[in-house]
């Protein structure tokens, strides 16, 4: 097997990131120039995500389970 | 008798659970379909939904996931329902020019909102599945009931799609899209005048 300079082999990263629970996610985009700069488009994602996950959740919502608990007994 | 204890024991733990969820599904709602009431309604839908259908959620699997699921094959089948789509509301058609560098850290949330629209419903379900609601790609493919490699691909095209959107020196970027809203109009109105709803009013 072909190994890197660092002695690893091209295969070790991936697996290395899975022991670390590291797969399955978005990973940010290398520029032309190989260099990973902070996604700027995944953090504004999340932002917006994150900013209606921490409104209050509407009186409506809680009446409507309310009614199907009524509805079930 | 113990039976029927442990269903209601089932019963409550499920919609507590489903409770705690409701922010996370209201933000996967908003995000799909853009519309802050359509979401809200599009929530309620589901929870309805998954109350009526709790019988088949095994306890102790992925309640999120499954709860995601149903959200989303609701909005395609509001979706279906509806024959006129609204690509854009109200509030997304302000003409200002997008000021985003894509390479800086700094991003204006409203630009990116609207970058969005521009997404196909699969793409940006993908995206806002992997990107913000902390899934897998894995159970993002099982979500949308796609496969992995599907997903995959509709992320780096939503992620193209987003740079190129938001990028002022881009030739498809917003701020020389913003016609595109118009034509749009124009053509849903002349087949508003071709539906049998109008001929009736005009004859």
């Amino acid at each position: 097997m072909k190994k890197c300079r660092d002695g690893k082999s091209p295969t070790d990263a991936p697996k290395e990131a899975k022991q670390k629970g590291q797969t399955g996610t978005m990973q940010p985009f290398p520029n032309s120039d190989g260099h990973v700069q902070k996604d700027v488009i995944a953090t504004g994602l999340k932002k917006i995500f994150d900013d209606v996950v921490e409104e209050a959740i509407p009186p409506e919502f809680l009446a409507l389970l309310e009614q199907i608990d009524r509805k079930s007994d | 008798m113990e039976t029927k204890n442990q269903t209601t024991l089932e019963e409550s733990t499920f919609r507590s659970e489903m409770i705690a969820l409701i922010p996370f599904l209201r933000a996967f709602a908003r995000t799909l379909s853009g519309h802050r009431d359509e979401a809200d309604d599009l929530c309620q839908e589901t929870l309805a939904k998954a109350w009526q259908s709790r019988g088949s959620y095994q306890m102790g699997t992925n309640l999120k996931a499954w709860l995601f699921m149903i959200l989303r094959n609701q909005f395609y089948s509001n979706k279906r329902r509806s024959w006129r789509q609204q690509p854009w509301h109200d509030g997304d058609l302000d003409k200002t020019q997008p000021h985003l560098d894509v390479q800086s850290a700094k991003l204006d949330l409203a630009d990116l909102s609207r970058a969005l629209r521009l997404l196909s419903d699969e793409q940006r379900e993908a995206l806002i599945l992997v990107g913000a609601g902390g899934f897998s790609y894995e159970e993002a493919s099982t979500i949308c009931g796609c496969a992995l490699g599907t997903i995959k691909s509709r992320i780096a095209r939503a992620r193209t799609t987003l740079h190129q959107a938001l990028d002022s020196s881009h030739p498809n970027t917003l701020s020389k899209r913003d016609d595109s809203g118009d034509a749009l109009d124009t053509i849903l109105g002349e087949l508003e005048t071709l539906s049998p709803k109008f001929a009736r009013q005009n004859a």
